[in-house]
């Protein structure tokens, strides 16, 4: 899938931010990302990145995961939907 | 009858397991992969028995790892040993939009299915209803609320087994609307297959499970309708969910935040950059503590409980070969096995409280970046660091370890941690070579060495580990993708039901093995070509009359010479050419061998070899060895010769425990193998490389 316009990965999303999931690499997002919810058109915020850099850990679809940034770089997050939603 | 049980990891699966069954279990393997088959049984109210199979957790039936792979097997082919009659899915109710992917899946199935909403009394704290009578209409099969580990519900549920099962009438995704002509080809090479089965088996492929000739023309369909399993398996997953948000919609009602304050309150501390990292390692120092020396009472108990075991019999049974296979082979090894189970107790006590707390996916979360470096996994830490008070709990404990080559990269490496065993060598080689000195006033030279030899162990580990990232091959990539689940309080009887698992575990599988070899070594120590040890017991014996040994003496010398002239002596000789580079003479080949059974045997097997009394071993050992001389008069524990052997226990893979229970854990010989040749390999040479440079 070519990344749509005016879309930043998720990798880049600052903690406390949240956004829209507009869309992924299809050919590459293992699927287990999809099967923990993260869809397109859910919301997903970032609650904090580890100390030293990696993981993230993030809420989605309800539910708070840790996931590596290589592996949010295959997550497609629409820029004009970036709000601060706060940090903990 | 058979009951499968699935649902995602995390969702009190086995709590419930363990509710239904009780002790009632039993522990099997499946082919191939390295989760344990659990099998239960359950009696009804009305006396009928069904029979429980515990999956293993999985958030798909769109398998992400060989162990997931094994639900989506037992539940699509009718062939497979544990194709069930019905299915249980159960379901974190205060999570289950995430949950009901992997029950749509089954539905669509078409075996006869219960969804069971567990955790339902977690509902109203955090603000949510969800409308089980409303879901029960909607997808008109049986839907239950329970809270496993209280126990409330699961009366209702027996109830419900009693009833006949109810088989799904509709279909939630149908593959037809997707790809109908390839669904059609798949069913007329596998007849009687559902079509979601079939959609499943061919997106992905089970080479084992499936004849040969199946497979065959599974991969013509593929190839002829260019299936893109990835593709398809992204379709699906994106459906379902659509239709999920709908249902979710429908009957469940959900605050905006639904996370408990709890988890909200620790998790900045937990994950905290300095805090986190305090509170993880005061918890690792602990562990370390614990396994360390909380274990010293209950393993001398055993210790000294059987060979006081081993005493009698040789007081009590007629003198000769069957006594003392029996005191000296047989009962130590069965002591060799029983003397772990508190290690393992412990340490599995507190790593079933780090995971059903919730904690450990916080520690993954800290350590992952540090451990990915090595090719390892925020998993590895904590059996890592287990190793250095024993490799046997460590092993075991790599079970977390979702990525195969993860796993088996922290299975490899964590014998080259420093463990208890190695102690006692370690002092003893250190005491006979390193000064007793102190620097810069307050370090003591010796304590410093052996500091030294710790970090070693880890630095090699490491080193090891980077080594095998590389070798290992996996078609999966490694990624983290790892739920946070909240924080809960722990659960006494799961804690307990895991303890006594992994104990069983070791004593039934890896026991077996190493009481063989225990008793295995004990013959090749007691025999030898009766001429050859005749002669050197009547040398003996000619010579104590000459020089008027007293009788303590001279039986120490027959036990020596009984001990050089037997099987074992005689291969340590033999050996002597290969191990001469290293600085070794045929003494402490002898001891190598014997240290087979364990690390700490060279300490009792150079006690024999030198023939020193009883007491006060450790001491008149060093004496001993400190005052042995080689052929040119100079002491035969040089520096160079002693480095070379530390370097050698801390490299060698000389722990058949370890080696039983890599098996165990990886169920192939293939694996020991590998690590005993790498391990003893990579010994032999630092060792070569040390002597030679001091010498």
């Amino acid at each position: 899938m070519n990344r749509p316009k005016n879309t930043v990965l998720l990798d880049a999303l600052k903690p406390g931010y949240k956004a829209q999931i507009s869309g992924f690499n299809e050919d590459l997002i293992p699927i287990k990302m999809l099967e923990m919810g993260m869809l397109p058109g859910s919301e997903v915020l970032v609650k904090r990145i580890s100390p030293l850099g990696d993981p993230m850990h993030i809420r989605v679809s309800g539910f708070d995961m840790a996931l590596r940034k290589d592996e949010a770089a295959f997550v497609f997050i629409d820029a004009n939907s970036i709000t601060k939603e706060g940090e903990e | 009858m058979k009951v499968a049980l699935v649902g995602n990891p995390n969702t009190g699966k086995t709590s419930l397991f363990n509710k239904l069954t009780g002790l009632n279990q039993k522990v099997g393997n499946y082919p191939g992969v390295t989760v344990d088959k659990k099998i239960g049984y359950c009696k009804l109210p009305s006396g009928k028995k069904i029979e429980l199979v515990d999956l293993p957790g999985t958030y798909s039936l769109n398998a992400s790892s060989r162990d997931e792979e094994i639900v989506t097997q037992a539940l699509t082919s009718s062939d497979f040993e544990d194709f069930p009659d019905a299915v249980i899915v159960v379901a974190d109710a205060t999570n289950l939009k995430r949950n009901l992917l992997l029950f749509t899946q089954v539905y669509d199935l078409g075996l006869p299915v219960i969804l069971v909403l567990n955790m339902v009394d977690l509902l109203t704290r955090i603000g949510m209803h969800v409308d089980a009578e409303g879901l029960q209409k909607h997808f008109e099969v049986p839907v239950i609320t329970i809270n496993a580990r209280k126990g409330q519900g699961i009366d209702a549920l027996l109830e419900q087994l009693e009833k006949p099962f109810i088989t799904p009438k509709k279909l939630i995704f149908d593959p037809e609307t997707i790809a109908q002509e390839l669904i059609k080809r798949t069913q007329e090479v596998i007849p009687e297959i559902s079509p979601y089965a079939a959609w499943l088996l061919v997106n992905t492929p089970q080479p084992d499970l499936l004849p040969e000739q199946t497979n065959v023309r599974l991969e013509e369909i593929r190839q002829a309708h260019k299936v893109i399993a990835q593709r398809n398996r992204v379709k699906e997953t994106v459906r379902r969910y659509q239709y999920i948000d709908e249902v979710i919609k429908k009957y469940v009602l959900q605050s905006a935040d639904s996370f408990l304050d709890i988890t909200k309150k620790l998790d900045p501390i937990f994950t905290h950059k300095i805090w986190g990292f305090v509170i993880f390692f005061g918890l690792l120092a602990l562990i370390f503590q614990a396994v360390f020396s909380w274990s010293t009472w209950p393993m001398e108990v055993i210790e000294t409980f059987f060979s006081d075991v081993s005493g009698w019999f040789i007081r009590n049974l007629p003198e000769g070969p069957v006594a003392e296979m029996l005191a000296d082979g047989i009962i130590p090894g069965i002591a060799g096995v029983l003397v772990f189970i508190p290690q393992i107790a412990i340490l599995f006590a507190f790593i079933a409280l780090l995971e059903e707390t919730g904690y450990m996916s916080r520690v993954v979360f800290l350590m992952d970046r540090v451990m990915r470096q090595f090719g390892l996994n925020g998993r590895s830490v904590v059996p890592l660091l287990s190793g250095m008070a024993c490799a046997i709990p460590a092993v075991m404990a790599t079970r977390g370890i979702e990525n195969w080559k993860e796993r088996m990269t922290t299975i490899m490496v964590t014998p080259l941690m420093t463990c208890s065993a190695r102690l006692p060598v370690y002092t003893i080689l250190i005491a006979l070579v390193i000064p007793e000195k102190r620097i810069l006033g307050i370090f003591n030279l010796q304590g410093l060495t052996l500091m030294a030899m710790y970090a070693f162990g880890f630095i090699m580990a490491l080193l090891a580990a980077v080594v095998f990232n590389k070798i290992l091959k996996s078609s999966r990539k490694g990624f983290l993708i790892m739920e946070m689940p909240p924080y809960k309080l722990p659960h006494g009887r799961n804690v307990l039901i895991t303890i006594i698992e992994k104990v069983k575990s070791f004593v039934f599988t890896a026991g077996k093995i190493i009481i063989a070899i225990s008793v295995i070594l004990w013959v090749l120590a007691r025999f030898g070509p009766t001429e050859r040890k005749q002669q050197a017991i009547a040398a003996i014996e000619k010579q104590s009359v000459i020089e008027n040994w007293d009788e303590s003496t001279t039986s120490r010398k027959l036990v020596a010479a009984r001990l050089e002239n037997s099987y074992i002596g005689i291969f340590g000789k033999s050996i002597e050419p290969a191990i001469k580079p290293l600085g070794y003479d045929w003494k402490i080949g002898i001891a190598l061998l014997s240290s087979f059974a364990a690390r700490e045997v060279f300490v009792g097997t150079m006690a024999t070899i030198y023939t020193v009394g009883d007491q006060n071993t450790e001491f008149s050992v060093r004496a001993k060895m400190a005052a042995d001389v080689d052929e040119n008069g100079n002491p035969r524990y040089s520096l160079a010769v002693a480095v070379s052997l530390l370097l050698f226990y801390a490299l060698a893979m000389q722990c058949m425990s370890t080696l039983a229970v890599v098996y165990r854990e990886t169920k192939s010989w293939k694996w020991p193998i590998i690590q005993f040749v790498y391990m003893s390999g990579l010994a032999y040479l630092m060792s070569l490389i040390a002597y030679q440079l001091l010498r």
